[in-house]
């Protein structure tokens, strides 16, 4: 049981994390968090998200941009932490 | 801004992988040096790599497809919608540049009306002036209809 403990804490903070880091995205507002959502969850290159969204390259930039600097605000606040995961 | 204070506005974007050649050189040559920066990577590669690792919903396939569909569709659109207004914009160039020429037409032709419009005369003036005003503004309220039709201005 004591070699399983520190397993568990550990994905019991790992869950904490994710949660957290799930919530901001949420909080995201929507032109932000449709940037993240086709970056990372659809893994679609800048180009890609440019198109579909039918932005100029540049403004996909700058949102995906902003959207990381607020992401990163906000879990460090809920956190109470650095990114150091 | 000196090349610290540059590099790290380009930390996040680094980290997404969304740098261009000359810029990544640039984040690379500074991070060799700057252990700040090198923490400061670290934060965004952390935050990136959990971005990615984010539980997903999977989402019915037939629905995925739809989605992607109906964004295609929105997106053609949006690019028909943009063409469409440059119609109204030139109609309003034309109309204004047309009423222009129509004093310098009805000068030149041998015209009936041409001799009433005397160019001396403030009546005349004014109400050309007043006409062109009216015609551009004419076309701007056409203009400013098509655009709430389609829901560009409430």
């Amino acid at each position: 049981l004591s070699n399983r403990y520190p397993d568990s804490l550990e994905q019991l903070l790992s869950k904490e994390q994710s949660t957290c880091i799930e919530n901001a995205v949420a909080e995201l507002p929507a032109s932000f968090r449709e940037v993240i959502t086709l970056r990372f969850e659809e893994e679609m290159k800048l180009e890609e998200i440019a198109g579909v969204l039918s932005l100029p390259l540049g403004t996909v930039k700058t949102r995906l941009h902003r959207a990381l600097k607020l992401l990163r605000r906000s879990v460090s606040k809920k956190l109470g932490i650095g990114m150091g995961l | 801004m000196n090349d610290h204070d540059v590099v790290c506005d380009l930390l996040p974007m680094a980290a997404v992988g969304a740098l261009d050649a000359a810029q990544q050189q640039r984040v690379d040559r500074h991070l060799k040096d700057c252990a700040v920066c090198r923490t400061e990577y670290g934060d965004w590669i952390c935050l990136t790599r959990s971005l990615r690792a984010l539980p997903m919903p999977l989402a019915p396939q037939k629905l995925v497809l739809k989605t992607r569909r109906l964004l295609a569709l929105r997106a053609a659109a949006r690019r028909n919608n943009r063409a469409s207004q440059l119609v109204p914009a030139f109609l309003i160039m034309v109309s204004w540049i047309m009423t222009l020429l129509n004093w310098f037409l009805m000068r030149l032709l041998d015209f009936p009306l041409a001799q009433w419009l005397d160019v001396s005369s403030t009546a005349v003036r004014i109400t050309y002036i007043g006409v062109t005003w009216l015609a551009a503004a004419s076309a701007a309220a056409l203009l400013g209809k098509h655009w709430q039709r389609e829901g560009k201005i409430i």
